[in-house]
């Protein structure tokens, strides 16, 4: 029975909650977080005076009653915090934003009301006193009975300590039940009471059932969080006591955000909780900044060559790095060699293995570099400014600024994209944005780009272009796609799109280098695995079957070429041969592994020092390695995407509608690139 | 010799990619991308 | 001095202007969300930008700065406050 004790986090998006989850567990966490906003929760362990306590990150929420997938999530969970008594934790921190206190409290206020021990953390107090304003912390948690209310500034740990305190003391000293507060009237409490009753037989305290009670009158969403069992019987009861609500108050649609926003306005009236030290309002440096950043030509010029940079910067700043990695691992290589006798297991480990992994390893640098850049925007709060200007275009190919971060995150990979899509409220739009995610090109396409195009092209501003290019592929045709899937699936435009832009920040050190720690371990460790097992497999089936001495066979009567020859009819329309063949059945595995494979064929076939990059301008033209770029903007070749899809649309269907519309695309897309530059004369 | 180590690391790898794609495929739920660290529950 | 209580849509309001909420139309999709994000008759807001003609605009409301799209802010009827 006696568990470790639990901490939940709960608070506005934007609140700067994860940022006080990650400042307070470092690496003890079990899911790290991804560029984008928090769509599950994140749980992670902490040590305050040494004592341990486990704490929960939840997807940011504006009340209790969700609007969207991801708030569900959380909102379920508090329901059932209420419901079912064992399930809820030892205390809540709930992050305010200090600098929106009201709408903060809104929430905040409703979450005191469930009754659970909570502290109010008050976050970004810097901002807020830069501003010369400040809050009177214990008025504030006098006049709501809340048993703590600390500030605090998530940019370092020391801005945690008060919260850590008070951490410690509550778990020192648990408190007894607070006397809570009550914000409806007697004759509204009169009007619910039949709803009330309901939710109390469910489980619920009076305060708990008064709380729900509100929302669900106000709010039909909120049917979503009970089971499916339960809905009708909870409608049914609520249309009754809308009808009597009726009689005090004009309308009961939004009335629990009219009744809870006037109750907080009489107590800021009442109460001095809110310090305003200057009459002048300065305006702050988020202000000034987004004159410009949101400015719509400005602006937009800004958001697009902040992308050109990104991506020029991916390939031009990843030389150095990627010959550096590359003369290390032909020494190894050679070191291997010399060091294993020579044999079958000697030339298994330097042409296949290592030869395998040495593809991969030359990578990391420019997925490192993508990714970070991703985080740095949203963690600095660019994003929602992109999202903004986006929005009016997205609006004409049928999605909303809401898609724009989803569908960034999907240039890094497409899996936290697709999730990310928990956000958008619209069921279509959400659908959408799903299915033309995967068209972003992801970091696995990136070495597939970079050996096609370095291989072929030699000017450095060509190779960027044509760089740039196929990234610019992917993107017009997810636009098209959009715009067509949008004509068959919705009905008509969905307007009530709202997205809050926070705050500028200077992204946390180190959240950012947590972040690339994680990443390449999980990069080295996963795909390193597949591939390192591709890699032996590979190996085997292209060294075998040797010929009648026991001497090499070319590679091309191996198994390996055996099984690439009875694909090549297949392939041949689009200029591609058996070896390629053989690329594209070991990239279902991981894209990556398509240089692998072809380091590791050409590898074992070439006993001299040729690197791949000769080997393939031999054997192939510009025009056959576009081909293969195409075929690997469109193809869909990630498994993981598919079983992601799946699980996030609770149906096969829309993954099987992807595999075909991207196979087809991807067919038909290298097959018009090759059989028109033919004919055009370039081979 | 060599050629039973070689079946066995053989054996193994085949069978980790063969595996690999049964589990991505029967239990999305417990996927593990390449490019990020995201378990899903 | 303060106060002209002319009503009109949010989408109409000039850049830099503050106003107060007077009433939203029902006919909004999606109310609660913005009523429980603050946008509230009684409530004051200032228009930060506005991106073009048609397109979305950012406003600020109780210490936020929250972006909605025209068709949301034809929906939600203000009234300015003239200093002086």
């Amino acid at each position: 029975m006696s568990k470790k004790p639990t901490i939940a986090l709960i608070g506005n998006p934007n609140s700067g909650k994860t940022a006080v989850f990650n400042q307070l567990t470092g690496l003890a966490q079990k899911v790290s977080n991804y560029p984008g906003v928090t769509v599950e929760k994140h749980v992670g362990k902490i040590k305050i005076s040494g004592k341990d306590y486990n704490i929960t990150d939840y997807p940011g929420i504006y009340g209790i009653v969700p609007n969207s997938l991801d708030e569900k999530i959380v909102c379920e969970e508090i329901l059932n915090w209420c419901t079912k008594k064992d399930s809820s934790p030892d205390l809540i921190v709930c992050v305010l934003d200090a600098n929106n206190i009201s709408r903060n409290l809104y929430l905040a206020t409703q979450i005191l009301e469930i009754g659970i021990p909570t502290i109010f953390a008050l976050n970004m107090i810097d901002l807020l006193q830069e501003s010369n304003k400040n809050i009177d912390v214990s008025l504030l948690k006098e006049k709501l009975n809340v048993h703590d209310v600390v500030t605090c500034c998530a940019l370092n740990s020391k801005g945690l300590i008060d919260l850590t305190q008070s951490i410690s003391q509550f778990f020192n000293n648990p408190s007894k039940n607070r006397s809570e507060i009550s914000i409806l009237d007697e004759k509204t409490k009169l009007s619910i009471k039949e709803l009330t009753n309901l939710l109390q037989k469910k489980g619920m305290s009076e305060n708990q059932s008064q709380l729900y009670a509100i929302n669900i009158v106000s709010n039909s969403n909120s049917l979503e969080i009970f089971e499916n069992s339960e809905r009708s019987k909870i409608k049914e009861i609520a249309n009754n006591s809308i009808l009597k609500l009726e009689e005090i108050h004009s309308s009961t649609k939004s009335l629990n955000s009219i009744i809870r926003y006037q109750w907080l306005e009489k107590l800021f009236d009442k109460y001095k909780i809110l310090i305003n030290l200057n009459k002048t309002t300065k305006k702050s440096f988020t202000e000034k900044l987004d004159k410009y950043l949101t400015h719509p030509i400005l602006g937009t010029g800004i958001f697009l060559s902040l992308l050109f940079t990104i991506f020029w910067a991916l390939f031009r700043f990843s030389e150095y790095p990627m010959n550096l990695v590359d003369s290390m691992m032909g020494a190894l290589k050679k070191t291997v060699a010399q060091i294993m006798p020579d044999g079958l297991l000697e030339d298994l480990m330097v042409n296949g293995i290592l030869e395998g992994i040495g593809g991969i390893v030359i990578f990391i640098p420019q997925i490192l570099i993508l990714m970070l850049s991703l985080k740095f925007l949203e963690d600095s709060g660019y994003m929602a400014r992109a999202s903004f200007l986006m929005d009016r275009f997205m609006s004409k190919i049928g999605l909303n600024g809401g898609s724009v971060l989803p569908l960034m995150s999907g240039y890094a990979c497409a899996i936290p994209g697709i999730m990310a899509t928990r956000t958008i409220d619209d069921w279509k739009e959400r659908l959408i944005t799903i299915l033309i995610l995967p068209l972003t090109s992801c970091t696995a396409r990136l070495p597939v780009y970079v050996i096609m195009i370095t291989a072929f092209v030699d000017e450095p501003v060509n190779q960027t272009l044509l760089f740039m290019l196929m990234y610019l592929l992917g993107t017009i045709t997810a636009i098209i796609v959009a715009k067509i899937l949008s004509i068959f699936l919705k009905e008509k435009a969905n307007p009530s799109f709202i997205m809050e832009l926070p705050s500028y920040k200077k992204p946390i050190l180190k959240t950012l280098l947590i972040d690339a720690y994680s990443k390449t371990k999980s990069f080295v460790v996963d795909a390193g695995k597949i591939i390192f097992a591709i890699s032996i497999v590979l190996w085997v089936l292209a060294s075998f079957p040797k010929d009648v001495n026991g001497n090499d066979l070319p590679i091309k009567d191996s198994y390996v070429g055996f099984i690439g020859q009875t694909i090549e009819p297949i392939i041949e329309p689009m200029g591609f041969d058996w070896k390629i063949g053989i690329g594209l059945i070991t990239s279902f595995a991981a894209r990556e592994t398509f240089v692998s494979t072809m380091s590791t064929i050409y590898g074992i076939d070439e006993e001299d020092e040729k690197g791949l990059k000769e080997n393939l301008s031999e054997d192939y033209s510009l025009l056959i390695s576009i081909s293969i770029m195409v075929f690997y903007v469109y193809a869909a070749q990630c498994m993981s995407t598919f079983a992601i899809v799946k699980k996030e649309t609770n149906t096969w269907k829309w993954a099987i509608v992807m595999i075909i519309y991207m196979t087809l695309l991807a067919y038909i897309g290298s097959t018009l690139v090759f059989q028109i530059g033919s004919s055009m004369g370039y081979t | 010799m060599e050629y039973i180590i070689l079946s066995i690391l053989f054996g193994c790898s085949l069978l980790y990619v063969f595996n690999h794609i049964m589990k991505t495929v029967k239990n999305p739920e417990n996927i593990k991308c390449s490019q990020c660290d995201l378990l899903k529950k | 001095m303060k106060n002209k209580k002319k009503k009109i849509a949010l989408s109409k309001l000039n850049t830099e202007s503050i106003a107060t909420i007077e009433n939203i139309s029902n006919d909004l999709k999606n109310k609660t969300r913005f009523s429980e994000m603050g946008i509230i008759p009684g409530k004051s807001l200032k228009l930060i930008q506005r991106y073009s003609i048609h397109g979305p605009i950012c406003i600020k409301i109780m210490g936020s700065t929250i972006m909605i799209r025209k068709e949301t802010a034809d929906q939600i009827f203000v009234s300015e406050i003239y200093d002086e």
